[in-house]
């Protein structure tokens, strides 16, 4: 049985989250939101997550630590960078950190999908696509 | 990967490393032909284009008109060659017309003053001390054309990712640097900067159909909406507004067009005053 891939979402708005579990669902993963990013790191260090997809700017801790956090535990890990103030420099910083996609809010619900198929497809896991079918 | 845009110093030899690079790393290359392309594809002269992004501006030289039209039109070809990435642009005035994108990697290509000087002597058959004058010349003029035109210094490092100086290095150790600046992560495609280079592009594609209408018009286009802020010139309000839309509606990648007329300074005076 091919196995499901684990997604972790962080984002320190609590409908954020909802919105971007309701577009991942669509991809039979399974997936974990937290809003408060050191209880994601905590989660990361109990359990790995194939993909995370993390906000940058927050409160407690931003983006690029939960970045360098994941990747220390996990560095097969894809971490998806997402944010409402996306500048060129941030992208870099981000990328040049390991993050594997940067993408800027708002967003098209697909642009994320496309982008967690890609690291899904790049760890060797399948995932549905919007017509059920296994992509990957 | 990583796209390239270099800016050349002249006899500095970076047409040849951009030609090499491009083909170590399979991209398209794209470097002066642009302005054949350009002059084809907007029905303008060549020696026009060539004058604009060379000539500095000067009393009874090309109008302001003309040269902000010709540079509309070649920022809208570098955009679509720039478009895909694994492109490496080393045409005229590279950095000065795109945006600021995360995967498109800005390089500035020299040499030490001496080996310039020596390329020029033996490529026009002539003496160190003419070469030095041709190119000393030729720096000079790129240099008020820059600060003129497009108001920026060349020799500024901020407008770089990189610098390479083909006299420090050997031409085989800059090719491998470069290459390894393609595939560095900090430079990697995103969807982030995808979607910003198509933005850019359908902008500068827009503001081009638009430029026989009103060449000042202020485009901006996000994610197929297109937003023009202009001024009539020739027709009514209404049938310039008419005009515009139709124009940008007719590109393609276009989902939505805004519309909206740009306050005159006389105009504005005038409404205050009544």
């Amino acid at each position: 049985m091919e196995r499901r891939l684990q997604v972790l979402v962080v984002d320190d708005e609590p409908i954020v989250g909802k919105r971007l579990k309701s577009m991942l669902a669509k991809l039979g993963c399974d997936i974990e939101v937290f809003v408060d990013p050191k209880e994601a790191c905590s989660r990361v260090d109990e359990r790995e997550f194939d993909v995370v997809v993390t906000d940058i700017l927050m409160a407690k801790l931003d983006g690029i630590q939960v970045l360098e956090h994941v990747l220390k535990r996990v560095p097969e890990a894809k971490v998806i960078m997402i944010t409402g103030y996306a500048m060129m420099e941030m992208a870099r910083q981000a990328m040049e950190k390991g993050a594997f996609d940067f993408i800027a809010k708002p967003f098209k619900p697909d642009d994320l999908r496309a982008s967690v198929a890609r690291a899904a497809a790049a760890l060797g896991i399948q995932v549905e696509s919007k017509t059920g079918e296994s992509q990957g | 990967m990583a796209s390239l845009v270099f800016l050349n110093d002249s006899f500095s030899g970076g047409e040849e490393i951009a030609t090499k690079l491009s083909q170590a790393l399979g991209y398209r290359c794209l470097g002066q032909e642009v302005l054949g392309f350009v002059a084809e594809e907007y029905d303008v002269l060549e020696p026009r284009l060539l004058e604009a992004v060379e000539a500095p501006p000067s009393l009874f030289g090309m109008s302001s008109r003309t040269r902000s039209r010709c540079l509309i039109f070649l920022r809208a070809r570098i955009a679509a060659f720039l478009r895909e990435d694994n492109a490496l642009y080393h045409g005229p005035a590279g950095p000065f017309l795109i945006d600021r994108i995360s995967h498109i990697t800005r390089v500035r290509v020299t040499a030490n003053l001496d080996d310039r000087i020596a390329r020029v002597a033996e490529q026009q058959r002539t003496t160190a001390r003419r070469g030095r004058r041709i190119l000393l010349r030729g720096d000079k003029k790129r240099q008020k054309w820059s600060r003129l035109v497009v108001k920026a210094e060349i020799t500024d490092p901020s407008l770089y990712d990189l610098v390479v100086n083909l006299s420090e290095a050997p031409l085989d150790d800059a090719l491998r640097s470069l290459s390894e600046a393609a595939v560095d992560k900090k430079f990697q495609t995103t969807t982030y900067s995808l979607k910003c280079v198509e933005n850019f592009e359908l902008t500068a594609r827009a503001h081009a159909a638009l430029a026989d209408l009103d060449i000042d018009a202020q485009v901006k286009a996000d994610d197929g909406v297109v937003s023009v802020r202009t001024k009539p010139s020739h027709h009514s309000k209404e049938r310039h507004l008419e005009l515009v839309r139709e124009k940008v509606e007719a590109l393609q990648g276009v989902e939505e067009v805004c519309v909206e007329l740009a306050e005159s300074l006389m105009g504005g005076i005038a409404e205050t005053m009544r």
